[in-house]
Formats: C-alpha cells, sequence, structure tokens
C-alpha cells in the first residue's frame, strides 16, 4: 500500500510549519525573556502579521497556480503614494482608498493581460510591471515621503487604530479575509481550478476550463491585495505615502508564501499556510529587533527559511512524477 | 524574399528605435553626442553589458537568475572592504570576482543539482549574500583607503582616450560570444534551453552545463559591481541593486531582435537601454521616469518578438504555447 504510506508521512509533514511557529516562539521566549510575552508586543505581532498577511493574499494563488508576481511590493508602494497623494487633495478617505485599490486592479489586468493574451513569462513581465508602478510611484511626488496632513481626524484612520476585544482591528480584518478566501479556495470552482492549473495547464485547458480567466482573476486579486497592503501600511504604520515601501516586502512575501505551502496542502501555497506563514514571520522580526540584530542576520534567516519551504514544495512535486519517468539527470 | 523581410524586420525596427532615441535626446540637450557624454556612456553601458551578458547564458539555458543584481553587491562591497584593510586593490578585486563566482555557483548547486525551482531559490540565495553584505560596514558607505589605493583607475583610466571598462567589456563580449555561439561548449547551453531531455540523449551534461551558467552569471555580474564600486568611489552595499530591470530588458531586446539569448543582442539592448538612462539624466530628468520608459521598452520587446517571430520559439513561450 504506497499510496498510504505517502499519506501516513504528509499527514505528519503538514503540522511542520505550526512547529516553526512554536519553535519560534519558544526560541524567543528563551533568548528575550519576559519581554517577548508582554500583552503589547504580542499584539504588535499580531497587527504586523494581519498587515502583511493581507498584502500577500492575492499573491498566494498566484504561486498557487505555478506562477510568479514579482510585482506586488511595488504596487503596494504605488497605491500607498496614490492614496497619500488623493487624501492631501482633501479626497474623502473612502474614495481615495477606493481609487488606490482601482490602481492596483489596473497593475493586475495590465500583467494579466499580457500573460494571459499574450503569453509572456510572468516573471519578466511582472518585472516589468513592477519598474512601472516603482517609476510612478516615485514620479507621483518626486520621489520623497509625501506625509498626509489631518491623517489623525480622518475616520478611516481611526477606524484602523481601534481593538476588537483587545485584538488590533488589523488583525480582525486579515482573519476575516483569510475565512472568505478559505472558502473561496476550498469550496468553490476557482479554487480547485487554480490548483488544477498548476498541475497541468494543456490537460485543464483541454478540459473546457477557461483557464485565460481564472489566471486572470488571480493576477488581478494579487495586485488588488498588494494595493490593499500598501493602503493598511500608510493607516497604521507609516501614517504617510511610501514611494519605495517594498523594497522589504519582496524577501518576506515570498518566505510567507513558500512557508505557506508547508501548512494545509503539503508542497502547494494556501491561504491557511500563509496566515501561519505570516504569524511566523512578523514573530521572527519582533524577535530579532528585540535581540538588537542587525539586517544581515534577519535577510539570511528568511532566506534560509525561504529556501526551506521552496525544498518542500519540490519535494512534494517530484513524488508525483512516477520514477520511471525520470532521466538520470533529473 | 518574405522570409529575408521577415528575418531582418526587427533588426531594421531596432535600428530605427535607437535612431529615434538618439535624435530626440539630441534634439532636447545638444550636448548629448559629446565626446565627453559618450565616454560617460560608455562607461555606464560596459557595466550593464558585462553583467547582461552573464544573464544571458542563464536565460539560454531556459532558466531565470534574480539573485545576480543582489549577491554582486556582496562583491562590490567585499572588495571595498579589503581595499579599506589596506589590500592592494588587484587581489582585493580578485576576491570580489572569486565571490561572485562562488555565488553563482551556489546559485547553480541549488537549480542545477538540487532541482530546486529556480526564480525563487534564486531570490533566497540572492537575499541571503545582500544580507551578508551588511556584515562589512553595516551598511554604510565604507570610503577609506578608496582614493590612496588608485581603485578608481578601474573605471576611470584612459588608454588611448577611451576608458578601461570599455576594454573589460569588449573582452567579455569577445569570450561569451566565442563561448556561446561558436563553441561545442555553447550548444550545449543552447541544447539544454530548448529540451533537456533531448539535450541530455545527445550526451550534454545537462547538470553541470545549469551549473557553470548560473557560475558565469554571478561572476559578470561581480565584475560589473566592481567597476561600478570603483566609479563611485566607495563601497556601497546597494550598488548593483538597479541591474535588475536594464539587464532582463537588454537580453529581451537582444532574444527579440535576434530571436534567441545572444551576445551581440544583448549588447545592443544594453545600449539601447543606456542610451535611454543617459539621455534622460542629461536633460535633469531624475532615473526614475527612466525607468518608467524602460519598463515600457521591455514590454514592447517582448510584444515585438512575440509578434515577429512566430516560427523559432525560445523555450519559456514555447513552454506556455498550451495555454489559452
Amino acid at each position: 500500500m504506497k499510496g498510504t504510506r505517502i499519506s501516513g508521512r504528509l499527514i505528519r509533514m503538514e503540522y511542520a510549519l505550526l512547529m516553526v511557529l512554536l519553535l519560534v516562539f519558544l526560541l524567543f521566549s528563551l533568548l528575550c525573556g519576559q519581554a517577548f510575552y508582554q500583552v503589547y508586543n504580542l499584539m504588535n505581532i499580531l497587527k504586523a502579521a494581519g498587515s502583511i498577511a493581507i498584502l500577500v493574499l492575492g499573491l498566494t494563488w498566484v504561486i498557487g497556480a505555478n506562477e510568479m508576481d514579482a510585482s506586488f511590493p511595488e504596487v503596494a508602494s504605488c497605491a500607498s503614494m496614490v492614496f497619500a497623494l488623493l487624501l492631501n487633495g482633501k479626497t474623502d478617505p473612502m474614495l481615495a482608498a477606493g481609487a488606490s485599490l482601482l490602481v492596483g486592479v489596473g497593475f493586475g489586468c495590465l500583467t494579466s493581460l499580457l500573460v494571459v493574451r499574450f503569453r509572456f513569462h510572468s516573471l519578466i513581465t511582472t518585472i516589468a510591471t513592477s519598474t512601472i508602478a516603482g517609476a510612478i510611484a516615485n514620479i507621483l511626488y518626486n520621489g520623497s515621503v509625501l506625509s498626509i496632513k489631518g491623517l489623525n481626524s480622518a475616520a478611516l484612520y481611526k477606524f484602523f487604530g481601534r481593538t476588537v476585544l483587545g485584538f488590533p482591528i488589523v488583525f480582525v480584518i486579515a482573519i476575516g479575509l483569510y475565512a472568505a478566501a478559505f472558502l473561496v479556495q476550498e469550496k468553490t470552482r476557482f479554487g480547485h481550478y487554480v490548483y488544477a492549473l498548476a498541475e497541468n495547464r494543456q490537460a485543464v485547458t483541454e478540459a473546457g476550463v477557461k483557464s485565460g480567466r481564472v489566471l486572470t482573476a488571480a493576477f488581478v486579486l494579487s495586485s488588488f491585495f498588494a494595493a490593499f497592503g500598501g493602503i493598511v501600511y500608510v493607516l497604521t504604520v507609516y501614517k504617510s505615502g511610501q514611494p519605495s515601501m517594498g523594497s522589504s516586502f519582496f524577501l518576506n512575501g515570498f518566505t510567507i508564501v513558500f512557508l505557506g505551502a508547508m501548512a494545509l496542502r503539503l508542497g502547494k501555497a494556501n491561504v491557511v499556510g500563509t496566515f501561519i506563514g505570516a504569524l511566523v514571520l512578523s514573530a521572527l522580526t519582533s524577535g530579532l529587533t528585540m535581540l538588537g540584530s542587525g539586517f544581515a542576520v534577519g535577510q539570511v534567516i528568511k532566506g534560509l527559511l525561504l529556501i526551506m519551504g521552496v525544498a518542500v514544495v519540490t519535494a512534494y512535486r517530484r513524488k508525483i512524477v512516477p520514477k520511471g519517468s525520470k532521466m538520470k539527470y533529473e | 524574399m518574405k522570409r529575408y523581410l521577415s528575418d531582418r524586420l526587427p533588426v531594421v525596427l531596432f535600428a530605427l528605435l535607437f535612431l529615434a532615441v538618439v535624435v530626440t535626446f539630441q534634439c532636447l540637450q545638444p550636448t548629448f553626442l559629446s565626446s565627453a557624454n559618450i565616454v560617460n556612456m560608455m562607461q555606464s553601458v560596459s557595466t550593464t553589458v558585462i553583467a547582461a551578458i552573464g544573464l544571458t547564458f542563464v536565460i539560454a539555458i531556459g532558466r531565470s537568475d534574480i539573485s545576480f543584481y543582489m549577491s554582486c553587491c556582496f562583491c562590490g562591497v567585499l572588495m571595498a572592504w579589503l581595499v579599506s584593510l589596506g589590500w592592494h586593490p588587484v587581489p582585493a578585486i580578485l576576491c570580489g570576482v572569486a565571490a561572485g563566482a562562488a555565488w553563482g555557483s551556489v546559485s547553480g548547486f541549488a537549480v542545477g543539482k538540487l532541482k530546486l525551482p529556480d526564480i525563487i531559490t534564486t531570490i533566497a540565495i540572492g537575499s541571503i549574500a545582500f544580507g551578508l553584505g551588511y556584515l562589512f560596514s553595516d551598511g554604510a558607505f565604507i570610503m577609506q583607503n578608496f582614493i590612496e589605493a588608485k581603485t578608481h583607475y578601474l573605471s576611470q583610466y584612459l588608454v588611448l582616450g577611451i576608458p578601461l571598462p570599455v576594454y573589460v567589456m569588449a573582452a567579455v563580449m569577445v569570450l561569451s560570444y566565442y563561448l556561446l555561439e561558436r563553441s561545442r561548449f555553447g550548444r550545449a547551453f543552447y541544447a539544454v534551453g530548448a529540451t533537456e531531455k533531448a539535450a541530455y540523449l545527445s550526451g550534454v551534461n545537462v547538470n553541470r552545463t545549469i551549473v557553470l551558467a548560473y557560475v558565469i552569471c554571478g561572476t559578470l555580474a561581480s565584475v560589473a559591481a566592481l567597476i561600478m564600486t570603483a566609479r563611485q568611489g566607495y563601497g556601497n552595499v546597494k550598488i548593483g541593486m538597479n541591474l535588475l530591470m536594464p539587464c532582463f530588458t537588454a537580453v529581451y531586446i537582444g532574444m527579440s531582435v535576434f530571436k534567441r539569448p545572444c551576445v551581440v543582442g544583448t549588447a545592443l539592448g544594453a545600449l539601447l537601454v543606456t542610451a535611454i538612462a543617459t539621455g534622460f539624466t542629461s536633460i535633469n530628468i531624475p532615473f526614475y521616469v527612466s525607468n518608467l520608459v524602460t519598463g515600457f521598452v521591455l514590454i514592447l520587446a517582448i510584444l515585438l518578438s512575440k509578434v515577429v517571430v512566430r516560427e523559432k520559439q525560445p523555450r519559456m513561450a514555447a513552454k506556455e504555447a498550451g495555454r489559452t
């Protein structure tokens, strides 16, 4: 019974990410002592996790469909600049947020037009669109940070400063979005098609699925949530438009999504895993900051975590391919 | 005749585009084609060409490398650090290049031997390299000893009125041309890029070819970073962070003109990208505007290659032909 043996092993692997999360908490509680467990610090970790989780929600499905989106950090910065600019122009905050989200959708449409209609390679396309988004973010305010006047009195800002039962509202929103996304991923056809596309694109297309539409939706959602995340960061962290906000999201985003592929659906990026991945990374960042470690340590640890996630994904995908069809070099 | 035209059309289009760019900037800024600006342009085109040719090898095997622009930052700051310790520039430069080869071989090992997916793995390895670059000075500029050691000779020393990097670029171009397009060694790269299985069955050592491509890419990127560090006059850990876009654009422009990743095409692409960038700088428009233009040029280049070149698609496009 080869099948059961594999699934038996998989069930154990599926908890690997939770173990990592526990390990991170244990490690930092040993290293940092009490300070790490202060409610204030834990809530800050949840707040950071919620923000970055919203930002990479859409990216999860793009990676899940075995495509690539390198444009999400710059789309987030571009949306943050548009949001800040509109707010300073005395636009209604909700309207400004809506316009920034539309900017995100626009970039998603551009990417999917090129990838789906003209069959560009998604990496190259998103490198191009990310450059364009970054350039626009810089052009909007001559490349400098745009602080928002009178943000403290805006209702939207106050809303993001609130807590629900002691939890930061960003975290609550993220949980709500991820619950909805989980239903979409598990219960709708879109969710099934996303993962089917990763397995065998031609078979999916020949079975009559409009795979172009599925991909378009994935790319548009990725940019939409990137823009959403950008706005959340403006409201919760920066209080200003940041033309180069995205530089730290690049590695963090991919690390979170690929760590997430170690949970629930082993070897596939999925929303539950991404959410846990966001918690792991935020706890890690908070602990490292508390220890006063430099940029290098964080970067190396995140890089190693990313490689670990990728290795698990690859090991799983290799298991699907029967041994006989492999060449010696593979 | 029709065949001949469709083969030459991309070259003509490229020439027209390049001419249009040069004429536009010449009209806007009369000093654009002055000898000083041309020397300046040659200096900056040389680094882009050197790094982009390395990337050409990786694209030729049908992979992507997102680590080179980050790992070369490590090499640049390593050289600066060694110079600041009082080393002679030559061994410092050699160390920098060796570090580039080492990072390239790490990526190559992960992609070629361990068979990890190329894009994400190289992002991770590049980020690690970039992070380690902060160990030397925690991100601060390193400028001790730079003037005394005459490091700037690497970028500004004039031989027959032409700066040294141009000679390096020419040497890299000639070597790579013979290596990639005129030797059995180079056929292996294209063979792996076209169909790995067929390459393996015809006796190519696939894994070694993949590793080699990444080593070449890492090495050449480090050479570019060292020249850029020498030009700036201090060690800056972010030295290579703006290489990613121009290099990919250069390679893809080359691919749309010559239908496959090749040395001459990449060099032409780099020339166009640099002309745009220096042109915008010469009329005092900040770099992010030229980024915007370069982004659209990249999209245009790929569109051209898709529209004009229907037959003879490169591996990446062929792989995706099944998609609708």
